[in-house]
């Protein structure tokens, strides 16, 4: 940031400025870090560029937000920039004005140690409204006009009887220009609007402010669609109720700003531009993929691009540095000693239980409700899969473990379904009683935690990195961890044809390697997993809040960190409620519709119907909703009020 | 007002932070056609102007 600032003669910093977060506790954090921490350091990097360049000159001019004068009352309207709040709305408008504080802080310093070179200004903006903004970023016009262009009702509360002024986007541009280039703007703040004085709130300028009903039946009026309906405030709404706002533009006024744009003029270009980009600004509604590879692509495609031309250009691509050293960054992420690339998850399992030996004649547990490849790798070893059922949470039922236990066992395999985690401690318990080796099937679970300890919790972890998972390529790809050395060793024979050195064999093997390509998409990847992570789990916690009471949510009861790979709802009327998301344009899936034992490949294991009776009934009732770290906080707010909309309709 | 600052801006190293957003995007755009040279540097946090339509 500072080498950009050197270069420049003029920084304008929007960062922040106009998003509204809300007034939610846990906002706070990431609100705070942009709306002030973002700024401190901003301005302690001014600072710096100004000392450390004698000849540097730099004007400075801060966007900051009307939103910090906080509740006013209408008898103090219109406010002036030294209006003192009297009531703070929200964290936001707290974190913006001590942000300002600071910028104007900066400028005052560095003048009283005879520095001018450097001049602070500040803009305080109001509701600004025009093309490119974000229909979903919950400011009132953007709001309005995704309600009209879609023909969805606009709900105003309470009526909508208060007062606002807005400013189209081309003039809050003028305004930040006229003070950037003004002689006497520094260490000063302005604010925008439409009025002049008390006398202005009777003849606003361009007709600039208006009631929220005023606006909304505007807007309807230039869509020439959707519905104004007013409803009463609820009760428990209350506390945010908004107030009147309106500010008083004398001071920019003088040093020759006024908004041009009528409130009409400004809306119809904004309303005929979002009508004309209608496919990419309204899309979120149309279409919300179950999973969408390309938004995650998007998101680090530098960094993957640079990656694969890499390893491209070094024209080395089995077996290399790559894959050696994402071995090494993987298994430590883990907390484990050891990594063993391989061609996937299925042959993550099956090389595990050849190097353990366990093959025709042993019998391996595993959950009943588990994706395919955990029972296939157990039958390709040449061992028994035995299942066992599972919990409400949908993971196996570590008090039904012990009766499936027989001479013949060998290990278990218990699998971290959609992000959680087993009730490690008990299963380990089991096996170490029961002389058997504990192989975690962790395809699901990149970076889950069990009483704060990443999986594998017992020594030995298989990993899948299929391009859905948390952690995923561009095809296959999967690894073994562990902290046993002679497993660790013989895997990497068993992985490479069995051949201890170059054209030697010794054991029976299989050709089963992670490539270079995918381990430096993979470390990259990795860098970002637990950001990704963080996402998923923001995600699910705005789909519980959504809908609880609405479904039957899938939870914990003792302490993991859920990866939520999936979010899996259960739904008495799963089909139907498909089929009418589906309908709506909403993508789901089922993981999984058949139980194991149901499935034609194991029906030599000779279960009947009923045997699981949890699984068999909850395969029924689950479906797994949309969940990926790039889903969209607007799509999962589409998703919940589409569900509770057939519920009301099947009710 | 604003004509007589317009030719201010022509030839000046201007950066705009948060310039993928809603008033950044539109900002830069102005300050191109008036001539400067913009640099734009943005977080580009999904939901917070990463997903600009330029």
């Amino acid at each position: 940031m500072k080498e950009l600032m050197k270069n420049a003669d003029i920084v304008f910093n929007t960062a922040g400025s106009i998003i509204h977060t809300g007034a939610k506790k846990e906002n706070l954090e990431f609100d705070s870090n942009i709306n002030f921490t973002s700024h401190t350091l901003f301005i302690e990097a001014c600072r710096q560029v100004i000392t450390e360049n004698p000849n540097k000159k730099l004007a400075v001019v801060y966007i900051g937000t009307r939103d910090q004068y906080g509740k006013v009352p209408k008898l103090d309207l219109p406010v002036s920039e030294n209006y003192i709040p009297k009531e703070f709305t929200d964290y936001q408008s707290i974190s913006k004005r001590a942000a300002e504080e600071h910028y104007m802080m900066l400028h005052s310093s560095l003048i009283s140690d005879k520095i001018d070179r450097l001049k602070v200004s500040s803009v305080r903006a109001i509701n600004t409204y025009g093309p490119n903004q974000d229909l979903n970023c919950g400011a009132v016009v953007p709001t309005f006009i995704k309600k009209s262009l879609v023909g969805e009702k606009i709900e105003l509360w309470g009526g909508g009887n208060v007062l606002r002024d807005f400013n189209y986007v081309d003039d809050v541009v003028e305004a930040l220009l006229i003070v950037a280039i003004s002689d006497k703007t520094g260490g000063q703040t302005y604010n925008l609007g439409c009025c002049i004085g008390k006398e202005g709130m009777e003849t606003p300028i361009g007709k600039n402010l208006t009631t929220i009903k005023g606006l909304a039946e505007l807007i309807q009026k230039i869509a020439d669609n959707g519905i104004v309906e007013e409803k009463p405030y609820p009760s428990d709404r209350a506390a945010i109720e908004p107030g009147h706002c309106c500010s008083d533009i004398s001071k920019i006024a003088r040093i020759g700003w006024l908004p041009k744009t009528n409130l009409e003029t400004g809306l119809k270009k904004t309303i005929e531009f979002y009508s004309q980009n209608k496919e990419h600004y309204l899309r979120n509604i149309k279409n919300i993929p179950f999973g969408d590879l390309k938004r995650e692509y998007q998101s680090l495609k530098t960094e993957i691009d640079k990656s694969i031309s890499d390893v491209l250009n070094k024209g080395w691509f089995v077996l290399g540095e790559n894959v050696e050293e994402f071995e090494k960054e993987f298994s430590s992420y883990c907390n484990k000693k050891y990594g063993v690339g391989v061609g996937n998850g299925f042959d993550a399992l099956l090389l595990t239980l050849k190097a353990l030996g366990i093959g025709r004649g042993d019998e391996v547990i595993t959950a009943v409700n588990t994706a395919i490849p955990t029972a296939m790798a157990i039958k390709a070893a040449g061992a028994k899969p035995v299942f066992v059922d599972i919990n409400r949470d949908l993971l196996i039922d570590i008090n039904k473990i012990e009766r499936a236990i027989t001479p013949m066992t060998k290990a278990i395999i218990p699998v971290h379904l959609y992000g959680q985690v087993c009730d490690m401690n008990k299963i380990i318990e089991i096996a170490t009683k029961n002389n058997l080796e504990v192989i975690e099937d962790c395809a699901q679970a990149h970076g889950a935690e069990y009483h704060n300890a990443k999986v594998p919790i017992s020594s030995i972890g298989c990993f899948s990195f299929y391009p859905s998972k948390n952690l995923g390529a561009y095809g296959d790809g999967g690894m073994v961890v562990t902290n046993n050395k002679e497993l660790y060793e013989k895997l990497k024979i068993i992985r490479n044809y069995g051949q201890t050195n170059k054209y030697l064999t010794e054991i029976e093997g299989h050709n089963s390697r992670l490539d270079e390509l995918h381990a430096a998409i993979l470390r990259e990847k990795l860098k970002k997993l637990d950001y990704k992570n963080s996402l998923r789990k923001e995600k699910a916690t705005l789909y519980n809040s959504l809908l609880s009471g609405q479904v039957e949510l899938i939870q914990n009861n003792y302490n993991i960190k859920n990866v939520c790979h999936l979010y899996v709802i259960m739904h008495k009327k799963r089909e139907a409620l498909m089929d009418y998301l589906k309908e709506k344009g909403i993508g789901t899936a089922i993981h999984y519709p058949i139980p194991l034992h149901l499935q034609p490949t194991f029906r030599y294991l000779g279960y009947n119907p009923g045997d699981f009776p949890i699984a068999e009934n909850s395969s029924k009732e689950i479906i797994s909703l949309p969940m990926f770290p790039e889903l969209k906080d607007e799509e999962i707010k589409f998703i919940c009020k589409t569900i509770k909309e057939f519920n009301e309709l099947t009710n | 007002m604003l004509e007589h600052y317009e030719k201010e801006f022509d030839g000046k190293n201007v950066l705009v932070i948060g310039g993928a957003g809603f008033i950044g995007s539109n900002l830069a755009k102005k300050l191109v056609e008036l001539g400067a040279k913009v640099t734009i540097a943005d977080a580009m946090i999904e939901g917070l102007g990463g997903d600009v339509y330029i």
